[in-house]
């Protein structure tokens, strides 16, 4: 290196010059579109519908929740319905519990209650307006109260009214300021709730399932850390799409609260492979036409053809799609139940039958596109074509469309327990779904 | 010198971010380096549109290679040869036509090499820039980025020869621009 050299290395290697302002945007307009935080957009969609409707399902049981005493009939009573106070709903129920006796004859039941101060009603309603024992546990009283029962033969409901008389305050029942409540409830087992809550005996057995479910995809790729890199590049290049799944099962009820549930299913994870390849080559081949002349007028051509390598921008983009087909076997636990819906606790595994790829991916060789279905050197191809169990897990509520059609919604989490991949892949990788099925189920 | 920390996040940090896509690391990265990296663009360009374009073409590498950078080296050197192999290969793109200097016009030394020290960075930018392509080349990469001869020949594919030869012409050239400079400063 002589001096002139020196000098404009000295002077040079670290100049710094202005460039455009414009040039970050025209390289931001020519990278990768960058990650957007929809990541979890999914989970919070499928928790906040089932903080919905359990929320919605904690109502129903809440409001429904009268404790039953004895029961000399047979059959055990279901009281569904609330009390009301001169038609304005007052929350009696968390103080003050009925006992409805089932007797022979519906139409005349007798009632039971203690209320919250540790007072007790008998009413034998054997007529349609009867007067009221009113004790609590230090002494018997006869107060001056009428009851007036009506029942509605046809949905076999009843409401009673306790009015008081002598100006007795009839907050011994309820904080309700109202000297008149009105109690409606609901006795009888012939009350048509639907058929699939548990707590109905002779409820139908069997049931078929069909359902779709829209899948979230956490992808696992996992090696050593020397690959970390081509990780990072895989992670880059491979953008989930959306995903779903869909299929049937049967459903056998084997005992009270537990369902036995097996059929097919079919899952079709999709991913967006998009990869530049900022040095490749496009070979294109020019004609080329020579003219030869005599004395000014062409006699002749001659035609050659000549390949030239133009280098440039390649993009790749190819849409993968990994289809399984499994058998599911899940067991099912009814959790709660009430005549508008229940709420069941779902796991069990997937086998797989059948596992197939298609696409483009990364070579772990080169870092150069490829097809998934590439041999490697050992013979295989990248992915199995059985990638054996997942474990699944989710919630299945299910809302009583009719006496023997439900409407199912189950979030749920598939995970599968080994590699999608050969050994002969430097990485193992699994695909985790998160999903929202939506269903139908037929009992018969 | 780059700043070692920017927006709170070391070097490190920053290219880790780019790794996961993260834009706002990215168009760090772009500000540490960019000003730096115009200025060898330049000397490997004619004029300033096609140092910037070779500027975005190479960041635009170094964001989609990124992942290819070894941790364990100078990610400044790493940018810094991206940007001269995309103008090496920029170069090769236009080569088609050849420029061939004749060196007999060419006047003998009449001032020392201590006038350069002289002379502004912008001049001594275009400077390099007026010369013919293989010349600049050859210039660039063995004065200012230490290239030796024989990588030289590798990297523009000709012979270790050639490279020398036109080395000496550069800087023949060089002294003859300069000439002109005095002459006409005199």
């Amino acid at each position: 290196m002589n001096q002139l050299d020196k000098i404009f290395k000295h002077k040079l290697e670290h100049y710094h010059a202005d460039f455009h302002d414009d040039a970050w945007n025209k390289i931001e307009a020519r990278l990768p579109k960058a990650k957007k935080s929809n990541r979890f957009f999914w989970p919070i969609l499928s928790l906040v519908l089932v903080l919905l409707v359990a929320g919605r399902s904690a109502f129903y049981f809440n409001d429904s929740e009268v404790q039953t005493g004895k029961n000399n009939s047979t059959s055990k009573p279901d009281i569904l319905a609330q009390t009301t106070s001169d038609n304005i709903k007052s929350e009696l129920t968390a103080q003050t519990i009925f006992d409805i006796a089932h007797t022979e004859n519906v139409l005349s039941p007798q009632i039971n209650c203690t209320a919250k101060n540790g007072w007790n009603m008998h009413a034998s309603t054997k007529s349609e307006t009867t007067s009221l024992d009113i004790e609590n546990e230090d002494q018997h009283e006869h107060m001056g109260y009428n009851v007036s029962l009506q029942t509605v033969a046809l949905n076999h409901r009843v409401s009673f009214e306790i009015e008081a008389i002598d100006n007795v305050p009839l907050n011994t029942f309820s904080n309700s300021p109202s000297n008149k409540l009105k109690f409606v409830t609901a006795i009888g087992g012939k009350e048509p709730v639907a058929k699939a809550c548990p707590f109905v005996l002779n409820a139908r057995d069997k049931s078929m399932d069909v359902y779709y479910s829209s899948d979230f995809i956490c992808k696992s790729i996992l090696g050593p850390e020397s690959l970390n890199s081509y990780k990072g590049i895989r992670n880059e290049t491979e953008l989930p799409m959306y995903s779903f799944s869909a299929g049937f099962r049967f459903g056998y009820n084997l005992s009270y609260r537990w369902n036995l549930h097996t059929g097919l299913n079919y899952s079709q994870i999709n991913e967006k492979f998009r990869y530049i390849d900022p040095e490749s080559n496009s070979t294109r081949v020019i004609t080329i036409k020579d003219y030869i002349y005599d004395n000014g007028r062409i006699i002749d051509s001659i035609v050659t053809e000549k390949t030239v390598i133009v280098p440039g921008t390649t993009i790749h983009t190819v849409y993968n799609k990994i289809r399984t087909i499994d058998i599911p076997i899940l067991a099912r636990y009814t959790l709660m139940a009430n005549r508008h819906m229940s709420l069941s606790a779902v796991s069990g595994v997937f086998i797989n039958v059948a596992s197939y790829q298609k696409g483009m991916i990364l070579s772990h060789v080169d870092n150069k596109p490829v097809d998934v279905l590439q041999e490697n050197t050992d013979g295989n191809i990248m992915y199995k074509t059985n990638v054996g169990i997942s474990l699944y897990g989710g919630l299945s509520m299910a809302y009583h469309l009719s006496g023997n059609t439900d409407f199912l919604l189950e979030p749920h989490y598939r995970w599968q327990t080994e590699s999608m991949t050969h050994e002969s892949y430097p990485l193992d990788q699994k695909i985790n779904t998160f999903g929202l099925t939506i269903g139908l189920r037929y009992k018969f | 010198m780059s700043p070692l920390i920017v927006n709170g996040r070391t070097e490190k940090e920053i290219i880790k971010a780019c790794l996961q896509g993260d834009r706002q690391a990215q168009r760090d990265i772009f500000h540490m380096y960019a000003g730096k990296m115009m200025a060898v663009c330049l000397r490997y360009s004619r004029h300033r549109l096609e140092a910037e374009d070779i500027l975005q073409d190479a960041f635009v590498k170094v964001f989609t290679h990124l992942h290819e950078f070894e941790n364990f080296g100078s990610f400044e050197g790493w940018v810094r040869k991206i940007i001269v192999n995309t103008a090496i290969r920029n170069n090769q793109k236009k080569s088609f036509i050849q420029e061939e200097i004749g060196l007999e016009h060419v006047k003998e030394e009449s001032v020392g090499p201590e006038v350069f020290s002289t002379l502004s960075e912008e001049e001594l930018i275009k400077l390099i820039s007026a010369l013919p392509e293989g010349y600049k080349m050859v210039f660039n990469l063995f004065a200012i980025e230490g290239y030796s001869h024989k990588e030289i020949g590798e990297l523009l594919n000709i012979e270790e020869s050639t490279s020398r030869s036109q080395l000496m012409k550069a800087r023949r050239m060089l002294q003859e621009k300069v000439n002109e400079l005095y002459t006409i400063a005199v």
